[in-house]
């Protein structure tokens, strides 16, 4: 299907428009935020349950998404780290946007489970086989969260560099879930 | 696939809310206003001039209503109703046939471009579907048809049906929204087929169809294929007492004539073209037709010989 071979920001812009394009993106990035929620929570119920609410998150602003710097996979990562927040301070996983946007309860089944189960470490994994420039950035702005300015004067590079370090790690990511 | 098939659906269905809410809001809003100025004004005129009776009145409700059922406006084009028509063009969606060649198919109706086809991904199925003037047209394996923009936007759906010696098939055009359709028989199990891309093909052998319902997201909306597969019978016959909508601008300029010796005036003849709206194109026996000219006459007052 053409929405599955459009960019990223294609497919978030018009998005409210044309649900596929939004279908294609959520496919297109679904594993990398079940991996990263499984990494954090550790139990696959919850780490789909705040994918759901990232997703609904980004569909809700999708319309408002604009590239400037950061790739739509960093904008798609900021809302996932702001919904684990959100829910680590509330103990229990946010469900705002799905409210807002009227969202069905998704009803997973025990097979659903057993996939999203069987992302446990595999992202991990694959951002150890990345080059060593790439995978210190992409360790330090996904998994330790840190603002690029301040992985940039740590790395003794420009913001840039770094932006471009993450967004290549994570296009080989991406690369590499596929094929499995 | 995705992991997680039942979120990426709901999304996709929350997404499709999203996009029909503000944007059907906004159209209908805009196609509205102009329109309903006119309606009062050809109202008061019509009131005025006691040409038009209760029953008519009736007639522009019924309307209303048919317009409603379909949740598209007037000036919806094909690309605002099927989503597939949005989509970027891909090598999968090409035909194989030319623009030079589009001028030697026999049958092609007007604004026929098969250039602009889009292929639907259906497993096993070859399907696509083209513009053509105020219409859609498809191809499915054994059938064909090209419903006109005017149904799909009132209806939301043209279903098509066709016979093989393989036994019967189910298909057809759905604009953007309905994410199902439910085929059901009196004494048989419910059958869902999906959507994809605008279009449904359910392969039937020789099961029998009673019903069909779509679903919108977030909805159940019934059609009234009772009987979907009966004997072929002649068409009805023209309901006189059927509702009909005047189109604006269609009005035919005065009408003298004499009946049973006695002189009448029909001021405004007001008329609709029949609506031919074959199931599918290529049905001859589901073929329906409403729609007739009509005029309301006064008698005029005897000022000599009439014609």
């Amino acid at each position: 299907m053409a929405w599955d071979e459009a960019p990223d920001e294609a497919l978030l812009q018009t998005a409210r428009r044309e649900p596929a394009a939004f279908g294609a993106f959520y496919r297109r990035h679904e594993d990398r935020v079940l991996s990263y929620f499984l990494a954090r929570v550790g139990e696959p119920e919850v780490a789909a349950d705040l994918t759901a609410e990232t997703f609904a998150a980004a569909l809700s602003s999708s319309h408002r998404f604009r590239r400037r710097k950061e790739p739509a996979v960093a904008w798609l990562f900021g809302i996932a780290r702001n919904t684990l927040a959100m829910s680590r301070r509330q103990g229990r996983v946010e469900a705002r946007a799905r409210n807002k946007l009227g969202m069905a309860p998704v009803v997973l089944t025990d097979e659903a489970m057993e996939r999203v189960a069987q992302l446990d470490g595999t992202a991990l994994q694959l951002v150890g086989d990345l080059p060593p420039e790439q995978r210190s950035a992409v360790k330090a702005r996904i998994i330790d969260e840190r603002d690029y300015a301040d992985i940039a004067k740590d790395m003794r590079c420009s913001e840039a560099v770094v932006r471009k370090r993450v967004s290549r790690a994570l296009e080989t990511l991406r690369d590499q879930m596929e094929e499995r | 696939m995705s992991r997680l098939p039942e979120l990426e659906q709901e999304l996709v269905a929350t997404a499709a809310r999203l996009s029909n809410t503000p944007r059907r809001f906004e159209r209908r809003a805009r196609a509205l206003i102009p329109a309903l100025a006119l309606a009062c004004l050809v109202a008061a005129a019509l009131v005025a001039s006691g040409l038009f009776d209760a029953d008519e009145a009736g007639v522009h409700r019924g309307g209303a209503r048919a317009a409603a059922s379909g949740g598209f406006p007037a000036d919806a084009t094909l690309e605002d109703m099927l989503g597939v028509f949005r989509r970027p063009q891909t090598a999968a969606d090409d035909m194989g046939i030319k623009k030079d060649q589009m001028n030697e198919i026999p049958d092609r109706q007007p604004g026929e471009d098969f250039t602009k086809s889009r292929r639907v991904e259906w497993p096993g199925v070859r399907i696509f579907l083209w513009p053509m003037r105020d219409g859609v047209c498809y191809g499915v394996p054994g059938g064909s048809g090209c419903p006109p923009l005017d149904a799909l936007r009132r209806t939301g759906v043209s279903i098509g049906g066709g016979s093989g010696p393989e036994g019967h098939s189910l298909y057809g055009v759905v604009v953007d929204g309905i994410r199902e359709v439910v085929l059901t028989a009196k004494d048989g199990p419910e059958l869902r087929v999906p959507v994809r891309e605008n279009f449904f093909y359910a392969d039937l052998k020789d099961a029998r169809v009673d019903r069909v319902r779509w679903r919108y997201a977030g909805q159940d909306q019934s059609s009234s294929t009772d009987g979907f597969f009966p004997e072929e019978t002649e068409p009805p016959p023209p309901d006189p007492n059927a509702s009909f909508k005047a189109i604006p601008g269609s009005f035919s300029t005065p009408v003298r004539f004499t009946a049973a010796g006695k002189s009448y005036g029909a001021d405004r003849l007001a008329e609709q073209p029949a609506e031919l709206f074959a199931a599918g194109g290529t049905w001859t026996g589901r073929m329906q037709y409403t729609g007739f000219a009509r005029a309301s006459a006064r008698p005029l007052p005897t000022t000599g010989q009439a014609t």
